[in-house]
């Protein structure tokens, strides 16, 4: 069966989509998307059934999702050919590639045929208004909609938002099966670590090292039990210039960590070095953010002079993260990681407190 | 004086993009592109004014640290308006948001009414194929141009500039260009 995933829209967006589909169908333009069975919608992900049970899984896992997010209308697209389609473009902004990049992450494992379009890099998001278009269809379907001589496309607002994620299974067209996924991640806390959490950070260092490259063990590699991770988070909790921050979700798991070493001798005691991780169904909804600036506020309070970090060289969305944050790239490292057996640069980074 | 920073491109996009400009113009429409003399590009950052000295100061060491951009474009796209903007619709990364985010906290500190269309969050990548033209001949020129098998794919970002852009015929007054990073 085929599946997919996408984000529906705000009630008002939704009437004023459904209204061109209208519009395109009583002009003798197009039908095709007024007998669908889903209603407006972005695409996130489509293509066959692999394995229900995985996906099932992977979506309640998904239920992280922030939403919702707000999109700008800004402008109509074409994809060219002899079935042309004529869709709604929202901007693309990296709150929206991020969220779909995760559930592209998360749902493909369990799907075949999933085209390329929807590859995280590759993917145009879209609200179709028409499809199967030839070339006069497709300038009628734009004259329909630039009637007036407005930014908006009357009658979708241009300010909408993308309200929740379903994810559907299909049979010849019919929806079998939907499911809504929530918006949990804006209730994600931000706190300092206690020995209490010894299993739960045993566990999120363990998933983070799964997940990315970017951390410095291989999976599997570290081999701290719970015991010794409660005397090293003990450890880090006494001594007076470091800290390590983490953010927990509604169901009390973890999901991300900053942690912030100062020096152990006294010329030193004023640096800080920093690591951060988050989980990747959590990543770019400003959780990294968040975990930055808790730690920046708390070296503020006890007089840390300089907070420096290293990332590796192609790691841009760590790098714009940091810059973002204000740290400065001082230089670059070389071959200092191996990684799958390549030698890797690391830039090294680091912000000086005023 | 309206300026700013973009992107060029190689040399078969530069041309096949060219092209498009000249098909346009064959096909008796007017093609706007081709009268500004400006070379195909794409806006990361418009402004009324820039202080050269302090971008000749922090932009060399940013661009030698990003490599070019894939480039290559799944779809036209319709500012649409009283006059209208065609375009052609780059695919969109996070690493391309993140570099064109970057670039704004590093440049917007020496503009001078920096446009807030551009802006991080706000910004849509396009390169523009026409622009002031009519919602009559929008509709002949998408016409036109979704006729075509396929739209420039397999280029290449490899160039970032900082120019004038006087908007006559006299092209664009480049005031600093410099090749994308070979990391």
């Amino acid at each position: 069966m085929t599946c997919g995933a996408a984000l529906i829209l705000d009630a008002a967006a939704e009437a004023g989509i459904r209204a061109v589909w209208q519009a395109a169908a009583q002009a003798g333009i197009s039908s095709y998307m007024l007998e669908q069975a889903m209603p407006p919608h972005v695409t996130l992900i489509g293509g066959e059934t692999l394995d229900m049970a995985g996906l099932r899984e992977a979506l309640r896992r998904l239920a992280a999702v922030t939403l919702p997010l707000a999109v700008d209308f800004h402008s109509l697209g074409v994809f060219p050919g002899a079935e042309g389609v004529v869709f709604l473009a929202p901007n693309p902004t990296r709150a929206l590639l991020d969220l779909q990049a995760g559930v592209w992450q998360a749902l493909s494992p369990f799907m075949t045929g999933v085209p390329d379009i929807y590859r995280p890099g590759l993917w145009t998001p879209h609200v179709t208004l028409g499809l199967g278009l030839a070339s006069g269809q497709v300038s009628a379907m734009i004259n329909l909609l630039s009637r007036r001589p407005s930014l908006s496309f009357n009658p979708v607002p241009r300010a909408a938002r993308l309200t929740g994620v379903v994810f559907g299974e299909f049979d010849h067209g019919a929806l079998m099966e939907r499911v809504m996924l929530g918006a949990l991640a804006s209730q994600v806390i931000i706190r300092p670590v206690t020995t209490a959490d010894a299993r739960a950070y045993n566990r999120l260092v363990e998933g983070l090292d799964n997940e990315t490259q970017f951390m410095i063990a291989e999976p599997g590699e570290r081999k701290l039990t719970t015991w010794d991770q409660r005397k090293r988070l003990d450890a880090v909790l006494k001594t007076d210039n470091q800290m390590i921050f983490v953010a927990e979700n509604p169901a009390g798991e973890l999901v991300g960590l900053l942690g912030a070493m100062g020096g152990i001798y006294w010329r030193n005691h004023d640096t800080v070095h920093l690591f951060i991780g988050i989980l990747q169904a959590y990543s770019g909804q400003g959780l990294g953010t968040r975990l930055f600036e808790t730690a920046e506020s708390w070296a503020r309070s006890w007089g840390a002079h300089r907070l420096e970090l290293t990332v590796l060289a192609d790691n841009l969305r760590g790098l714009g993260l940091y810059q973002k944050m204000g740290f400065v790239i001082e230089g670059r490292l070389r071959g200092v990681m191996k990684i799958d057996g390549v030698y890797r640069d690391e830039f090294m980074m680091s912000k000086l407190l005023e | 004086m309206t300026c700013g920073a973009a992107f060029k491109f190689d040399a078969e996009t530069d041309n096949a993009i060219r092209g498009l400009w000249q098909a346009i113009e064959d096909a008796g429409l007017p093609s706007e592109l081709l009268k500004l003399k400006y070379p195909p590009h794409l806006s990361l950052m418009l402004c009324e004014d820039i202080d050269m000295e302090g971008v000749r100061r922090v932009l060399p060491d940013y661009i030698a640290h990003h490599p070019p951009f894939p480039l290559s474009f799944p779809a036209l796209g319709v500012f649409p308006g009283e006059v209208g903007v065609i375009y052609l619709a780059p695919y969109v990364s996070r690493e391309l948001l993140d570099f064109h985010a970057g670039l704004w906290d590093l440049l917007e500190p020496f503009t001078t009414l920096p446009s807030p269309l551009y802006r991080p969050g706000v910004w849509v990548p396009h390169v523009t194929l026409d622009l002031d033209i009519s919602r009559e001949q929008t509709g002949a020129i998408v016409d036109l141009l979704s006729h075509l098998d396929s739209l420039p794919h397999g280029g290449l970002a490899n160039a970032l500039f900082v120019a004038d852009f006087p908007g006559d015929d006299t092209g664009v007054h480049e005031l600093y260009v410099s090749a994308m990073g070979d990391c």
